[in-house]
């Protein structure tokens, strides 16, 4: 009697357990898709190519949350590459992936027997699927035997959190080292969303402003509308800002970033009409703080008003929340 | 040489030893190599020995020859020596000299020209193939897929088979 409602029992178990074993086990591409912070793996494979051959010389595995930038190095005694890839994703299926190549050969030698050198800065943008990879060819196309250096990005399948709550940091992984250490991989993680606040400000009084989101090492133009009862100088002559932010840095008291811009004065009447007010400007922006530029003897008609334009760069939201 | 009969062998060819143990050695002989090299090399020395014979040779002289047989072997270069006349000798100083104090006077000629603020001559620049550029590193050597190009970047579907270039997308 024991044994059939046992029997009895298991059976009617067995299906409930078939059933939930997602629920009670999910996968960790469920969590990853699930998760308002997703992780991406980046395999870095360095691969030597003789016709239909392949060796693989290198193997880097790089973990981390989205936004994790990496350097991909190659040196030998007179070649080097150091290719900076910074990464965003853009959706749960595609990410945006900026490279910046720069190579450095060893052409020959002057007359004065100093080394001369072939340099070469490229900048590539890659809009990129989890079911595409990227190839760089550190050495061109040509070539019976040639050197590859495949990305595939995934979506990482590890949670963003830790047990105790904070936030998992960014692994690199080596599956195998190239001989010499002649290949290198680095990571980092820093913000790259930010939302910069800019405002003309005519004798104190805020006349003119503009808000945009920001990526890092992006440029991007932010075109001040006139606010309140601005001067016809203003609104006239509206102003246009072509602003790039880089370097991020963690200091004390806060953050700090860089930024460069130029300045333009628009035509109200004439959308293409542009007088160049200050050019390659720069300055050391604290995040959240004013960071304040003097416009008086730049600004056309000032006729004697003070004019002043006012930075303010902000973490966007959702660099915030993966703090 | 290291055989206890190779003293026996030089009895043997002057016919110096009792028949029985003239005997033992020829045997022996044949089946070993040192006496047998031994052998061949008294035969040799005789021979040679014999030639010179020819010619009447003062005791002494033949004793040098005979030294000099017997060193034969071929000296190593530094213990070798060159005859020069002294003339020739003081010819070949004087010029050895001559060039160093020449090259001299050239460089003291350039280095004052340059402390002087002269403006230095512009040269072209001599850029050498970069193939024989190649610095030694440690690890790999990238010299062999190096052709001089451009560095290329695009990116693939994961499925592409090996030949990427045709379906190279750029953005």
């Amino acid at each position: 009697m024991k044994a059939r409602i046992k029997i009895i029992s298991f059976l009617f178990l067995l299906p409930l357990l078939c059933a939930s074993d997602s629920a009670f086990y999910p996968s960790g591409k469920g969590l990853a898709a699930a998760s308002d912070e997703p992780r991406v793996q980046f395999h870095i494979v360095a691969i030597e190519e003789k016709g239909t051959e392949r060796r693989t010389l290198s193997e880097t595995t790089v973990e981390g949350p989205a936004g994790t930038d990496f350097n991909v190095e190659l040196q030998d005694g007179r070649f080097s590459l150091v290719a900076r890839f910074l990464t965003d994703l853009l959706s749960p299926e595609a990410l945006k992936v900026r490279a910046r190549l720069n190579t450095r050969r060893l052409y020959g030698r002057s007359e004065k027997e100093l080394p001369l050198y072939e340099e070469d800065t490229q900048n590539e943008t890659l809009q990129l699927g989890f079911d595409e990879k990227i190839i760089l060819l550190p050495f061109g196309r040509g070539g019976d035997e040639r050197l590859l250096i495949e990305i595939t990005p995934t979506l990482s399948e590890k949670s963003a959190r830790l047990a105790s709550g904070g936030l998992r940091p960014l692994e690199i992984e080596i599956g195998r080292q190239s001989p010499g250490g002649a290949i290198s991989v680095k990571a980092s993680k820093t913000p790259h969303r930010f939302v910069v606040e800019a405002v003309l400000l005519e004798d104190g009084r805020e006349v003119a402003r503009a808000e945009a989101p920001y990526l890092i090492e992006e440029a991007r133009e932010l075109l001040l509308q006139p606010v309140g009862d601005a001067s016809p100088a203003v609104l006239q002559h509206p102003l246009a800002i072509n602003l790039t932010l880089s370097e991020y840095s963690m200091t004390r008291t806060a953050d700090q970033i860089s930024l460069g811009f130029d300045l333009y004065r628009r035509d109200a009447q004439h959308e293409s009409v542009r007088a160049a007010i200050a050019q390659k400007w720069a300055g050391i922006a604290e995040l959240g703080r004013d960071l304040t530029y003097e416009l008086s003897n730049s600004f056309p008609n000032a006729q004697g008003k003070k004019y002043e334009l006012r930075f303010k760069v902000k973490l966007a939201a959702e660099e915030k929340a993966a703090r | 040489m290291d055989c206890e009969f190779t003293e026996k062998v030089s009895l043997l060819l002057d016919a110096e030893l009792p028949p029985e143990d003239a005997l033992l050695v020829t045997e022996h002989i044949s089946t070993c190599t040192a006496c047998r090299q031994a052998q061949d090399d008294f035969l040799r020395l005789r021979r040679e020995i014999k030639a010179y014979e020819i010619q009447p040779q003062p005791p002494f002289a033949q004793a040098g020859m005979l030294a000099r047989i017997l060193n034969s072997e071929k000296l190593p270069l530094w213990r070798r020596s060159v005859s020069i006349p002294v003339p020739l000798m003081i010819l070949l100083l004087a010029i050895i000299v001559g060039l160093g104090v020449w090259a001299a006077t050239l460089r003291r000629a350039s280095g004052l020209a340059q402390s002087n603020g002269a403006p230095e001559k512009a040269t072209p620049v001599k850029a050498l193939p970069s193939q024989t550029e190649v610095v030694e590193g440690e690890g790999l050597d990238f010299s062999h897929y190096d052709h001089g190009e451009r560095a290329a970047i695009y990116k693939v579907r994961r499925n592409a088979s090996a030949a990427h270039t045709a379906t190279d997308s750029r953005q």
